[in-house]
């Protein structure tokens, strides 16, 4: 608690110290860990899309894959296939994560709870499929390779150490952008519909529209994410918008604790983490990671950030959307 | 010519929709009398086909390997029950998302121990030969499936409109506190029904393994059609259950035939159409 | 009747409820005045929830007509309503139990001014930091009597104060009408002392029509009184001579002397 008391007193100072050395990295850190650190902000983005959207409007969303790896398409099929390049294809592909979460919302902010769960899941799905048998588009199961970084003035993001920058800046920007929704009018309306949605309607809210704005939201996010992943790793493929990656994304969220966007990050880079790690040693990662996501939904459900601060545990918070969808 | 082409497909598509009704109605029955949505159900289809292709080499027994499957998944079921959903039970996210990481796990084993490549489950002898009507020559072993497909809805309605063990599923679907006042064992009744449920996949995994291909993703897709399937209908219903799965499975036999790279997603359509109209499905409605 | 409907705070014409071959409401004829005070009572399984469900648009009606302040709301969406001066409370406690008190009531009492005026320009407002609302949400939160317990998770107040918070709720919107579904229901004898004069207290603009199972709130509150039975409107005058009625004393007071 006295710890909990120190952080707050010099939060600023923390926060700011944090960032610069955030900052700093490219200059001291080895390209191993480098790579690494990218990963984390990349994923943390997308990780963030989905804390944002179940902690804050309730709605756990096994779509942000499909739109984190539609955008990645979009932008290797716009590069490589077309010819299209920066800025051009990163347009493109927020706007096809934008359409596609304008398009998926239409159905699936219409139902709550378990439907919620079940309609994204479906839809994220049938994105999987056409990504892996539109093969003359998409490459099918083997996807799109040699999507290399933009070239600006003679920079070449290809490099690790400037490819950071950008994406660093853009991974502020959404963190901040999400905290200040969060403490806006428009995010103490979202949790009043998550606890609530039919009181909300007697409030005289357009309990509809406000989900809706947060998936699409949520969706754009989403997408941005996919846009540095396709950047760094130049390839894409069906396995990054499917199943296993909307659960990878979820378990990430709920470690951290999915009322809080550094909790977020804090699991992403806790998974990204034992990724590495456990890559080396045995080669059931997957296994590892349904056995950790059943372990904690089972007991752990409170998240890493949630023992430290008064977020509300991820059992607690399943509860209330429970009860408020019953 | 089109007359053969539209046969062949409407053949196609019933033989598919079986197995998707099977997996739907094993989903169905879950979820109406403990509200799991169970997404480890592809995976108990999976599981279910490389079990009953086990036995298969051992015994050489087609009809024993079917029910080996369908077993196995219930035996595994019962444990998932008593051990895991019972901790969340009343809680339908979590229970969701539990078998969520279920589905994770069991993939992962699958492809431990019976490998990545794509394998079928050889077809029966005796029913491997072509039969010829109406001018097309159609596997016999398909019509067998569609057969099968048959008996196992009329199985399950006879089961539940019919007989007491139906009667007590029914009254504790409607009314759960009602139903355990006079009597009826509410948490044997759903250790039971999962495991029917379970049965269920494991059967569909060894016929779809039979006529398609068992391999990792299968669980996945399997999935994901089902879902659309009762999504489709409506959660809970068993009629639309059924008008789902016929619908699905002609979509998938056209876009197989004409638009292979659209197959899956073509299915997308009708469920978007009906959603547009209906947020709970053809017959659903919101709890 | 239906001529009035210009005056009238609420009207309703024949409305009609059916659940499957069920009928939850039939033919139910309603005249509310502006200011008015009127109790609804009547048996469990009367309909009288479900008749507010069909009032707010919550449900929609199979058959009839609603006005609301000369205003055919019949078609109408539960936001439309809401948005002509309709608020409500719920018998089961409808309140946001992850929010304080003070969020609970700031989303009451900004929902007109921000949501209107566009979601995305107050995107990067804090959300408590306008004053003028501040100052809203400590009125109604000192109507009700829960000022000191602002800071407060809504899910950690006793029964009692969550009740209030229920009104409180539907007070800070504003509503020229207000229905009330059982605000006593559950609560102590004290509380429910409590409530009945915080009820007393609300402003005498508001027309409100009110569900209550306790006969001696119901008829202490209201200027007149519905009796509903089976989905229909079997009497309908001022207190006193509901006490009288024969046919109330029958299927509500439980006496069962009378025959026929």
């Amino acid at each position: 608690m006295s710890i909990y008391r120190l952080y707050c007193k010099y939060k600023l100072i923390l926060e700011a110290g944090i960032v610069l050395s955030l900052f700093s990295f490219p200059w001291w850190m080895p390209a191993f860990y480098l790579t690494l650190a990218i990963r984390v902000l990349f994923f943390s983005i997308l990780v963030m899309s989905f804390t944002f959207l179940a902690g804050q409007a309730g709605m756990i969303s096994l779509s942000q894959a499909a739109f984190f790896g539609v955008s990645a398409y979009a932008v290797a099929i716009t590069t490589v296939r077309f010819g299209i390049h920066f800025p051009l294809s990163v347009l493109i592909g927020i706007l096809a994560a934008m359409g596609l979460a304008s398009f998926f919302g239409l159905f699936a902010v219409r139902v709550k709870g378990v439907y919620f769960l079940m309609i994204t899941l479906a839809f994220g799905q049938i994105i999987w499929g056409l990504a892996d048998q539109w093969v003359s588009l998409t490459g099918g199961y083997n996807g799109i390779s040699g999507i290399s970084s933009p070239r600006i003035g003679g920079i070449s993001f290809a490099n690790p150490r400037f490819f950071y920058f950008p994406l660093l800046c853009v991974f502020l920007a959404c963190l901040i952008f999400l905290a200040l929704i969060k403490r806006s009018p428009f995010g103490l309306a979202l949790r009043g519909v998550r606890d609530n949605p039919s009181r909300m309607v007697m409030l005289g809210y357009p309990v509809f529209l406000i989900k809706y704005v947060a998936f699409v939201l949520s969706g754009v996010i989403a997408g941005i994410s996919g846009i540095f992943f396709v950047y760094f790793t130049g390839v894409i493929n069906p396995h990054a918008l499917g199943l296993s990656q909307a659960v990878w994304v979820m378990l990430a969220s709920i470690l951290g604790g999915v009322e809080s966007l550094v909790g977020a990050i804090i699991g992403t880079l806790i998974l990204s983490a034992m990724e590495v790690l456990l890559g080396q040693i045995i080669e059931r990662y997957m296994l590892v990671i349904g056995v950790a996501f059943m372990l904690t939904i089972l007991f752990a459900s409170k998240g890493i950030m949630g023992s430290l601060q008064k977020f509300i545990p991820l059992r607690n918070l399943i509860n209330a959307i429970n009860k408020a969808h019953k | 010519m089109t007359e053969k082409i539209v046969l062949l497909l409407v053949l196609n598509s019933l033989t598919y929709a079986a197995v998707l009704f099977v997996m739907a109605s094993g989903l169905t029955l879950a979820f109406n009398l403990m509200r799991v949505v169970n997404l480890a159900h592809g995976a108990f289809y999976l599981v279910g086909g490389y079990v009953g292709l086990s036995v298969l080499i051992i015994t050489g027994n087609w009809g024993i390997a079917l029910i080996a499957g369908g077993l196995t998944m219930a035996g595994v079921s019962i444990v998932i029950e008593r051990f895991l959903l019972s901790q969340v039970r009343g809680n339908f996210l979590a229970q969701a998302l539990l078998t969520l990481s279920l589905a994770i796990i069991l993939a992962d084993v699958s492809l431990a121990v019976w490998g990545g490549d794509p394998i079928s489950i050889p077809s029966p002898t005796f029913l491997n030969s072509p039969i010829y009507f109406f001018g097309i020559i159609y596997p016999g072993f398909r019509l067998f499936i569609l057969l099968i497909g048959i008996i196992i809805g009329v199985g399950l309605w006879f089961l539940l409109k019919k007989t007491k063990l139906g009667m007590a599923i029914r009254a504790s679907v409607d009314n759960r506190e009602i139903a355990s006042a006079t009597g009826v064992n509410v948490d044997r009744l759903s250790v039971m029904v999962f495991a029917l449920s379970a049965f269920l996949g494991g059967v569909a995994g060894v016929i779809g393994g039979s006529f398609l291909a068992l391999a990792p993703g299968e669980d996945f897709k399997i999935l994901t059609l089902t879902l659309v399937v009762v999504i489709m209908g409506g959660m809970g219903s068993f009629g639309g259950t059924i008008i789902g799965a016929l619908i699905i499975s002609l979509i998938l036999s056209i876009g197989r035939l004409y638009v292979p790279q659209f197959s899956i997603f073509l299915t997308f359509v009708p469920m978007v159409l009906v959603l547009s109209i209906w947020p709970h499905g053809l017959f659903g409605r919101e709890k | 009747m239906v001529k009035n409907h210009k005056k009238s705070a609420l009207t309703l014409q024949g409305v009609s409820k059916w659940f499957g071959g069920v009928s939850a409401v039939r033919g139910v004829d309603l005249v509310i005045k502006v200011g008015e005070r009127r109790a609804l009572i009547g048996p469990n399984g009367a309909g009288k929830t479900t008749l507010f469900n069909l009032i707010t648009g919550e449900l929609p009606l199979d058959e009839g007509k609603i006005w609301l302040f000369g205003r055919d709301v019949t078609y109408w969406s539960a936001r439309q309503r809401v948005m002509l001066g309709l608020g409500r409370t719920y018998q089961i406690t409808q309140i946001f139990p992850n929010l304080t008190v003070e969020e609970n009531l700031f989303l009451a009492v900004r929902r007109r001014q921000e949501i209107s005026t566009g979601l995305l320009s107050n995107l990067f407002r804090s959300q408590t930091a306008d004053s003028v609302f501040r100052e809203r949400v400590r009125q109604v939160a000192q109507s009700v009597n829960l000022e000191d317990a602002l800071t407060t998770l809504a899910g950690e107040l006793s029964y009692g104060k969550q009740r209030q918070l229920e009104l409180g709720l539907a007070l800070a919107v504003d509503p020229k009408i207000l229905l009330l579904d059982e605000p006593t229901a559950g609560l102590s004898a004290g509380e429910r002392k409590w409530m009945t004069q915080l009820l007393e207290k609300i402003d005498k603009k508001v027309t409100i029509l009110f569900i209550e199972h306790n006969i001696d709130v119901a008829l202490h509150i209201a200027d007149s009184v519905s009796v509903m039975y089976k989905g229909s409107i079997i009497a309908e005058a001022d207190p006193e001579k509901i006490r009288m009625n024969k046919r109330v004393k029958e299927v509500y007071l439980g006496s069962p002397e009378v025959n026929g």
